[in-house]
Order: C-alpha cells, then structure tokens, then sequence
C-alpha cells in the first residue's frame, strides 16, 4: 500500500525534503500546515487546529456549520497545501463532492466506463481517489451514497465492480453538514458518525476576523499571498504520521484517563451507548498529534481536555435527544482529570 | 471555539465574585451619594462601637471590671478582625474551603477561651506566684476578652457571608440589653455599679441609662443592616424594622413597671416601710474602689428577702457604702440604715441618716461568725467591730475621708487584702503602770460577701486565710487587734486629741456643724458637771453620752430621710431615730467641744451573745454605727449611745446552736497554715484528661506545623529522582497557604496558567512537574539539575507571596494545615 515517492519526477516544482524521521520534522510539516491554512482561511484557527490533528491522526472530520462559513476555503486550501510528489497515479490533491438526493455511489466511488475506442471497460476513479476530499452537506445524499463514502473512509479503499482498489495513504475526509436546515435530510446513524474522529461544530468567526476577511478579499482572490509559503509533501504527512505515532509518549496515566472517561460515559444514566473502544483507540493518535502540535513530545491532560468533547460527544447515543452531550462529556471527563493530576503528584 | 469557553468561564467566575459579602455591599453602593459614602466609610467604626456596646452589656453582669474591659475590647476589634478574615476568606479562588476554615478557627478560639480559662483559674502555680487579683486579671482577659473576640468576630465574618446572619447580631445586642435590663429589674441594682452610680447622681434611672447603652447597640446595628442593605433586600430591612419595634416594646415593658412600683412611691414618701439601701448623694468621699468591688458595704445580706437588707432593693442605692446595717443598742434591736440618700436620688437631699431595718421585721440573718482566739471582755461589754470610719463633714453628713486626708483614719482596711495587711495601730501607751490594750486575735469568717473586713477595734494587722469551705464561707480572714482594756472609768484624767496630728487632720477630726445649737447644748450639758471635771475632755464627752442616753429615743421608723439635714431634725426635732443619727448628734456634740470625733460603723455584738464560748455570730441586724472619740496614748475610743427609750420591739435572740456550730467548722477547718490542696484529693481522672487533652492539642500543631515544615524543606533533601514532585509540592502548598487550588477535574496546566499573572515560575515548574511524571523517560526533563528545581521553587514561592499583602503572609505561615489543601 505504501508507495515510494518518485523523487525524480520532472513535475516537481522543489527538491524533495529529507524524509521525516524526528518529531522536529514532523512539527515542521504541522508549522508550515498551519502557516498556510491561517493565510487562507481567518478566524478559524480553532478549527485548523483541529483538522491538522485530524490529519496526522489519520482521521476524518465531520464539520457542523452553516453555508457561506469557509469549509470549502478550508479544504481547499489544505488540499493545495500539499503537494503530490507521486504525480504519475490518479490521485489529485483536492476533490470536492456536492451530496444531493439524486447522487449515486458510482458518482462518490468512480464507476466502469466502456472505452468504444480500445473495446474495453476502463474504471474512470470517483472524486475520493485524491488526497483530500471536501464532501459538502454529506447528509443531504441517500444512505446508501453516504456508506459508499464511509466505507471508503472507514477502509481506504473502494470496491468497484468487485475490484477493490486501494485509495491513497493520506486520503482525508472532510464532511460538512448543516443542523439547522434538517429537511429532506438523511441523518447519520451513530455507526457512520463513529467514522469520523472530529465533529466540529463551528461558531460565527470573531469581528476582528471577519473583517480582516473583508479586507483581504482581493489578495486572496488573486491568490498571490500562498504562493510563497512552503508547502508540504503528501509523503512529508505520512512520515510525520509516522513519527508521531512511534515518538510522541503516551503514559499509562492517559489510558488509564481514558478508560475511566469511557466508563464513566457508559454508567450514565441519560447515555444509552458510551464511547466505544474503538473510539479510544482512535483517539490516541489524536492525542498524540495535538501534543505534537503543542510541540510537546507526550501527551498530558491537556491534550485529552481539549480533544475530548470534539471526540466524543458525536459518539454518545442519549437516551433523550438533547443537545447536552458537550456537558455529559465534561461530566464524563471530570474525574479522569482529577485522577490524572493526582497521579503525577502522588507517582512518578 | 476554546476562548469562547474561556471568556464564558471567566464570565461565571465574576459573577460569582461579585455573589459574595463585601463586594455586593459594595457594588450596591457603587452609585449612590454621600449617605453611602458615609456608611461605607463609618461603618467598621460604627460597628466596633455597637460591638463594644453589646459585649459591654453581656459582660457587665458577669464579671468584675478587668473582664468587662476585656469584653469590650474583644468586641470591638472583632469587627476589623472579621473584615481582614473575610477579605482572607472572599478573596482568591478556594472560597468555601477557606471560608470554613475561618469559621472553624473562629469556633475554637471560642472553645478554647472558655477551656484555658477554665483551666487558668486552677492553675495553683500560677495563683501562687501573681495572687489572686493578678489571676482574676488575667482570667477577664483571657475568658470574656477572647470569647468575645471569637464569638463577634464569627457572627461577622458569617454576616459578610450571609447578610441574614447580620440580623442575629441585632439579636445579640438586643439579648444583652435584655440580659442586662432583667438584672436591673424591679429595681434591683447591679453592675456595672460605677455606671448605676454615676446614672444615680446625675439624677437618672440606671436601667434608663442601660437601655439607652443597649439601645444605641442595637440602632446602630440595624441601621447598618438597613443602610448597607438598602434597595437590594427589602424583606431584610422588613425584618429589622420588625425586630427594632419589638425592641422598643420590649424596652418600654422592661422600664414600664419600675415607675409604677409601689415600692419606689414608698420610698418617695420617705417613709421607712422597708428598709433599703439608699443611693448615696454626691460625696466628696473617694471610696470609688468600692464600686467595683459591688457590694455594698456593710451589706448584711445578699439576698433580697432581707429586710434590712442593704442595697439591693432600689435603683437608689449606692454602691459603696450602702446602708449601714441595723445596730443592736442595749438591749434594744436597733437598725441603722447608714448612710446614702433617699430615693429621690437627686443626690441633694442632705439627709444622712437613713432607715432602718429592723423594725419592719426582717428575719435576721448570721453574716459572719467571729471565734475570739484570746479571751478577751470589752469594757464596754459590746464586741465593735469596725469596719469604716466616717470623719469627713461633707454638708450633710459624715462620710469617710477623702483622698485630702491621707493620714486620717488609716486604721480601717479599705478592702479586702491579698496578703498580709497592716493598718495603723493605736499610739502606744508610754506609761507602763497599767495596760490601756492587750493583744487579742480573731478569725472571721464571712457568710456573705462584704467590701472590705471588719475586726474588733482597733486592728492591726489583716491576715487572708485559705477558705475551709468555699460552699459555706465566703472568706476568712485572721485579724489581730490592740483592743481596749482600761475600763471607762480610768480615762477621766486623760486628754483628747492628739498632738502629732496635722492641721488638716486636726481640723477633720474636730470639723463641727455649722449649726451653733449644737454648740450651745453641749455647753448646756457640759454645765451640769461639777466644777472640778468641766476642763476634763473625756469627763465632758460622757456627760454627752449620758444625756443622750436619757434624751433620745430609738426607733428605725424615724430616718429623718426628709430633712434638709437629718442630725438636726433628730436632735432638734422630736429626738427619735437610730444610732446612725446619735452617732452624729454625738459627734458633733463631742467636737463642738474640742474632742475629736468620728462615726464609727460595722458591727455590734453584745458580749453575752457568745454564751462563754469563744465564738459569736454576727448577724444582720447587728449593723451598728457608733460614735468614738480620740483619746491621747490610746486612740480611737468606743463611746456608744444607749437610748433609754426604745420604740422597736426586741429582736430574736441569737440562735445558739447555729452560732456553736459555725464556730466549730471554722475552729476546726481552718487549719490554716495547711495547704489548701491538701483538703482536696488530687482528681487524677479529670488532671489526666485535661493533660491528655493539652497533650493531644499539643501533638497536633506540632505534628501539622511539623508537616508543613517537611513539605518545605523536602525539595532539597529529595532523591534527584523526586525532585520535580517535591518542588512541585512545595509550589502548592505555597498556593494553599493562600487559599488558591486547583478545582477538581482542573489540569496542572490550566491552573498554572489561571496564576501565571501571580507566578511565572510556577508555570515551567508545572511543566517540569507533568512531563516528568507523563513523558518517555528519556525525556529531557529528567536531566534538569537540582539547582535549577530549586531556584525555580524558590522563585516561584517568593512570586506567590509577593503577590500579597504582608499580613496575608502572615496568616499563610501560620496556616497549620494548609498542605491538605494542596492538590
């Protein structure tokens, strides 16, 4: 699954960088990730924040927010942040999917499309053979488009015409749905929404921002401001991926915090299904990439502060609808806390 | 995403600021004028004076002045105390924690003001060493001046609180002038007797006095209530108004009845249907010592029901020399109501002389028993017993001498000693050919309190011994007198007055009354002598006595107590009365003719009441007055008046078995000499837990002082290895000591970040702190130097304590247990 970057490609526009191997690299990548993404997109910087985490964590976001708020200006500028160094493949850097009603999965996926010429089916991929994929109003299709994403997602890869065809390493979703306009909607189950690491649902941007917005309107239309900052390669994110994962230290103390976090979630009583394992294992990747973007090389309860209402309050399924999960989730991650803190005080 | 949290987090904090005492008063004031400037800036001074009122009146019926002077004080500085520990307890973030702490200490300071006084009064060592005044001294500040300080300062720090609790306070003060008006009912006088004194000669009601003390306590405080109150919580104010009205009605009711008392119009009528104790009018005499000591003197009996009993019936009386009690003249059961005023109180009444017990017929009660340890008959077949002398002409009667006078009448003790006392002895005889006095020693043990001893005259020496029977016995005390034993007859030849004297003495002694009949009488009585013992003084002062004696009639129903001068309304009136008016009459009878003269007043007891045995019983109703005359090389000189005529019917007869049993318990418990802890068996089960407990009080500070000591000092004597927990420690229970602590499910991070302002340093020591504790241990952090930890910590404590202000520094090291706070 793992390709070797062609280093010698005539369609790079730079020398390649010396593959990644520390955490200093690896926070390089993250530095020059969040210096584009702020070019671009203002006031969002909570929200680069996390999907640059999402990104090393090797997870997929799912952004809560209403039309005209800059998803698509996000995730275009991430997909233009990073280059592809393996131009020969089908892979694009930035694709965007529109869901609606009428989508088919061949539409997401790619489909099989008789060549008259050469009298043979050739597969033309679907939007999700590129590196980052933009799905906008994602509950707007029908489930069965929507599993044709998450199994991609899920699976990095997709199956066509019983042929599974591998998608990229870093394919990153980024799903946006909108809560207010629920009409004529496919709501996801709990399942589907367990595939995504963040929901983030995103607030109006500070006045400051917007109108720095405003007045950055025409730079940024001409585009001339991203050209100089550097950009990272799509083998630079998975080496740090990789780097992450084996050099950022998680103490027993953290899984032990997250344990306790799902437990608690699971003998409350207005939960009806805590945080499931699956979630806590996705979440220690999170976590050790939000330590590294804090350019701090373990992980401490900060980093499990801040990371766990946008983890796991899309995973709880309430006993009533209500919109109290951010709160159940502070209540659940109260007392791991505590214990944490105690812990460094009374073992080390 | 995140800062919108934090501002709303920050947000809640305020508001829940701003939720709190002080700074709610303060934020209502914000915008109003110069009424609430005023408030805010007058009220911890206006508090204090309410709290000092209040603590006043609740001490004043307890105990004697030192304690009330320490109540007072306790009280007053409660209020600043209250506001330092409820900024302390307000401020910062660990508010309950801390709030509970203050109340806590609070608490105990209480508790353990009311043990350690306890305890004081029975430390024998101490007793032994500063003696009993010094100890009583002590005991005021340490029980009243403490748990006033405790108690005052706990309802406060409460009210800052919860201003609901600032209602309790008006209680309070509203208790203690309950308290206070309810020992001052019916006319009854209480402490503080200087105050009732004082109220009296200026021609007041002490209860009115005390009301408008209490009162003012209790404005003060609910106008503070209201006014700090003002807007935001009406049913508050509502409540206070309530309270205030019952108050007042409560005031109206306490005072009400006293005007309307059958009692005091009896007294305005001047008529002697009881026997009370008078208040005194303005004398130049300076006895206010006495005041404090709030007996009155001669006071026969403590007790209400007695009827002549002195002193406690009537706002009226006065403190120190109240009345002088009844007198046994002869055979005649006389009562004296010495001295004081009637009950006009106006204090310019004249009259002296006031009335009597013993004819309304109260029973007479023992007041001491005297067992004689030398056989010893008077000549005058009478045991006196002085305990005052009256030799100052103060326009109205005769009062003691003041302060003008230093050497006249030393030979009376003022009060009761501490340790040996001796008075001034009779002059000594120079002729040998026959004794004028012999040696006679006495124990005299009180029944009931008494303002200062009395001794068969003339005494010499005082001597406190330890009391057998503090059940029984107020006091016991040995005296050893010169006591008369040339017979009258042999005194002829002598002369009066003596030549050492000063002028200003003399002229004390021999100040006559203005009033020139009583020149002329005694000219007239001198006359009937024979020729040959006109120039003799003594042979001229019995020629008075006799004429008296046949003159006068003795009655307790007549006290003159309306007569601008009451001597001579007696004598130039219808010559009925009691010996404290034919003690003066003699007096000045006496001095007219150049002797000197005094009133003396105590005791009268017939020789024939001690039945042979060596012990009598000194009753109530043995109050005497009597005159004396000085007689060169032997002093003060008995010469009573016994009225021929007696209009009272006789009194009881001494109850001889009493009398016999009373002096067996103080002939045989007062061994004197033996030590006063031997008559008690050591309690070794209350010793032992009083010293377990002060063991276990003792362990605890220093086991918790012991702790927070070895927290601070452990950074630099840990193990490299628990260094960055060490130093971290010592950070947090320097945050603790000031109230500051993270909030549960607060990371170290955030909550080194909350104080970063405050303490820089802590920030990187709580770094060091979490990545040695949750990085891999290859992490750098592992090779920070001890040196660094240390001047991190060090920075660290010093930034936090920096931070505030040098008395919260204070408090912080005293703090005993602030490390359990530390998380």
């Amino acid at each position: 699954m793992e390709r070797e970057p062609n280093l010698h490609n005539p369609h790079m526009t730079h020398e390649p960088a010396p593959p990644i191997d520390d955490l200093n690299g690896a926070f390089g990548v993250v530095d020059r990730l969040r210096a584009r993404l702020r070019a671009a997109v203002k006031g969002r910087d909570d929200v680069i924040e996390l999907i640059i985490v999402a990104l090393l964590a090797d997870g997929h976001v799912l952004l809560e927010d209403y039309p005209g708020s800059g998803k698509t200006t996000l995730a275009k500028a991430l997909g233009d942040s990073i280059v592809d160094d393996m131009p020969d493949d089908d892979i694009v850097a930035f694709r965007r999917i529109q869901f609606t009603p009428d989508l088919l999965p061949s539409d997401v996926t790619g489909s099989t499309i008789f060549d008259p010429t050469n009298n043979r089916f050739f597969f033309r991929p679907g939007p999700v053979f590129s590196h980052v994929v933009l799905a906008d109003e994602i509950n707007r299709t029908s489930p069965k488009v929507q599993s044709a994403l998450l199994e991609a997602m899920g699976e990095k890869q997709v199956t066509v015409d019983n042929l599974t065809r591998v998608l990229d390493g870093l394919f990153f979703v980024i799903a946006t749905q909108n809560p207010l306009d629920l009409q004529g909607t496919f709501p996801l189950p709990s399942a589907q929404l367990d595939r995504f690491l963040f929901k983030i649902r995103m607030e109006h941007i500070a006045r400051e921002a917007e109108l720095e917005v405003l007045r950055t309107r025409r730079a940024r239309a001409d585009g001339d401001g991203d050209q100089d900052r550097p950009r990272v390669s799509r083998t630079e994110v998975l080496h740090a991926r990789s780097a992450v994962d084996r050099l950022v230290h998680v103490a027993d103390a953290i899984h032990d915090a997250l344990v306790l976090v799902a437990e608690r979630s699971r003998t409350q009583e207005r939960v009806m299904q805590g945080i499931s394992t699956r979630a806590l294992v996705l979440s220690v990747p999170a976590l050790q990439a939000r330590a590294l973007s804090q350019t701090r090389d373990f992980v401490n309860a900060e980093d499990l502060e801040f990371l766990a209402p946008y983890i796991f309050s899309h995973r709880l399924e309430l006993g009533a609808p209500s919109e109290q999960t951010q709160s159940i989730v502070q209540d659940c991650l109260r007392p791991a806390l505590e214990s944490l803190a105690r812990v460094t005080l009374h073992r080390i | 995403m995140a800062l919108n949290r934090i501002a709303a987090f920050k947000g809640g904090r305020r508001l829940h600021e701003t939720g709190t005492g002080t700074n709610m008063t303060a934020a209502t004031y914000a915008d109003d004028g110069r009424l609430d400037h005023l408030v805010r800036t007058m009220r911890v001074p206006l508090r204090m004076f309410a709290a000092a009122l209040t603590g006043f009146m609740f001490t004043s019926q307890l105990t004697v002045t030192s304690g009330v002077v320490a109540a007072t004080l306790g009280a007053a500085l409660s209020v600043p105390l209250a506001v330092l520990l409820g900024r302390f307890a307000d401020d910062g973030t660990g508010t309950a924690v801390r709030r509970a702490w203050v109340v806590a200490c609070l608490l105990g300071l209480v508790v353990l003001a009311a043990a350690a006084s306890g305890m004081w009064l029975h430390w024998t060592a101490a007793a032994s060493t500063l003696g009993p005044a010094r100890m009583l001294w002590w005991y005021g500040w340490i029980r009243h001046g403490l748990m006033a300080l405790g108690a005052f300062a706990l309802l406060r720090v409460l009210a800052l609180r919860r201003p609901g609790v600032a209602v309790v306070e008006v209680l309070v003060s509203m208790a203690a002038l309950g308290w206070a008006l309810a020992a001052h009912r019916d006319g009854i006088i209480a402490r503080p007797l200087w105050l009732s004194d004082w109220a009296w000669r200026q021609g007041l009601e002490p209860t009115h006095v005390l009301a408008a003390i209490g009162a003012a306590a209790v404005i003060v405080h609910a106008v503070l209530i209201v006014l700090e109150r003002r807007g935001s919580r009406p049913l508050s104010s509502a409540l206070v108004m309530t309270t205030l009205v019952i108050g007042a009605v409560m005031l109206w009711r306490a005072y009400a009845p006293a005007q309307g008392d059958p009692l005091a119009s009896r007294l305005e009528d001047g008529l002697g249907g009881r026997t009370e104790a008078l208040g005194d009018p303005p004398r130049s005499a300076p006895n206010t010592e006495q005041s404090s000591d709030g007996r009155i003197d001669g006071e026969p009996s403590p007790s209400g029901d007695d009827a002549g009993g002195a002193g406690q019936q009537h706002p009226a009386s006065d403190n120190d020399r109240g009345n002088l009690p009844p007198a046994q003249m002869g055979d005649e059961n006389a009562a004296v109501g010495d001295d004081s005023t009637q009950s006009q109180a106006q204090g310019t009444s004249p009259n002296d002389n006031r009335d009597p017990n013993g004819g309304s017929g109260g029973a007479p009660n023992p007041v001491a028993v005297v067992v004689l340890e030398n056989d010893y008959s008077p000549p005058s077949q009478g045991y006196y017993l002085r305990q005052d002398a009256w030799s100052q002409w103060n326009g109205h009667r005769l009062v003691p001498a003041g302060p003008r006078h230093p050497e006249a009448d030393n030979d009376v003790a003022k009060g009761f000693p501490s340790d040996v006392l001796q008075v001034q002895p009779p002059p000594p005889a120079p002729d040998t050919a026959e004794p004028l006095r012999t040696q006679v020693s006495a124990k005299v043990a009180l029944l009931t309190e008494h303002h200062a001893p009395f001794a068969i005259e003339s005494p010499v020496r005082f001597t406190p011994l330890p009391n057998p029977n503090p059940d029984r016995f107020k006091r016991l005390y040995r005296v050893s007198s010169l006591a008369q034993t040339v017979p009258y007859e042999s005194l002829f030849a002598r002369k009066a007055n003596e030549p050492a004297w000063s002028e200003s003495t003399r002229a004390l002694y021999l100040q006559p009354h203005p009033d020139p009949r009583f020149a002329q009488l005694a000219d007239r009585i001198v006359q009937t002598l024979p020729e040959h013992l006109r120039p003799q003084p003594f042979a001229r002062a019995v020629a008075i006595k006799l004429h008296l004696d046949k003159s006068l009639t003795y009655s307790t129903r007549e006290r003159h107590a309306d007569a601008e001068d009451p001597t001579v309304d007696f004598l130039f009136g219808n010559r009925t009365g009691y010996c404290v008016h034919f003690a003066h009459a003699a007096v000045f009878l006496l001095r007219s003719q150049g002797i000197a003269a005094r009133v003396g007043t105590g005791y009268m007891v017939e020789e024939q009441a001690r039945k042979g045995g060596s012990a009598f019983l000194v009753r109530n109703v043995d109050a005497h007055a009597w005159p004396e005359l000085y007689v060169r090389d032997l002093g003060w000189v008995v010469l009573d008046i016994a009225p021929e005529n007696n209009l009272d019917e006789a009194g009881e007869p001494v109850d001889d078995d009493l009398q016999r049993l009373l002096g067996e318990m103080v002939r045989e418990q007062v061994g004197e000499e033996e030590p006063l802890e031997d008559e008690r068996p050591f309690q070794w089960p209350q010793v032992l837990w009083r010293l377990l407990g002060f063991a276990a009080l003792i362990a605890a500070l220093v086991s918790t002082y012991g702790i927070k000591l070895g927290r601070r000092l452990w950074p630099y004597l840990c193990p490299t290895a628990q260094l960055p927990r060490a130093t971290y420690r010592a950070a947090l229970d320097r945050w603790a000591e000031y109230g500051l602590h993270r909030h549960e499910g607060q990371t170290r991070e955030a909550f080194a970040a909350q104080h970063q302002r405050i303490s820089p340093a802590f920030v990187s020591l709580t770094r060091w702190h979490v990545a040695a504790a949750l990085a891999a241990p290859h992490h750098p952090v592992h090779t920070v130097p001890r040196r660094e930890y240390l001047k991190t910590v060090h920075r660290t404590l010093r930034q936090i304590s920096a931070h505030h202000s040098p008395w919260r520094r204070i408090l912080a090291a005293l703090h005993p247990v602030a490390f359990r706070f530390a998380r």
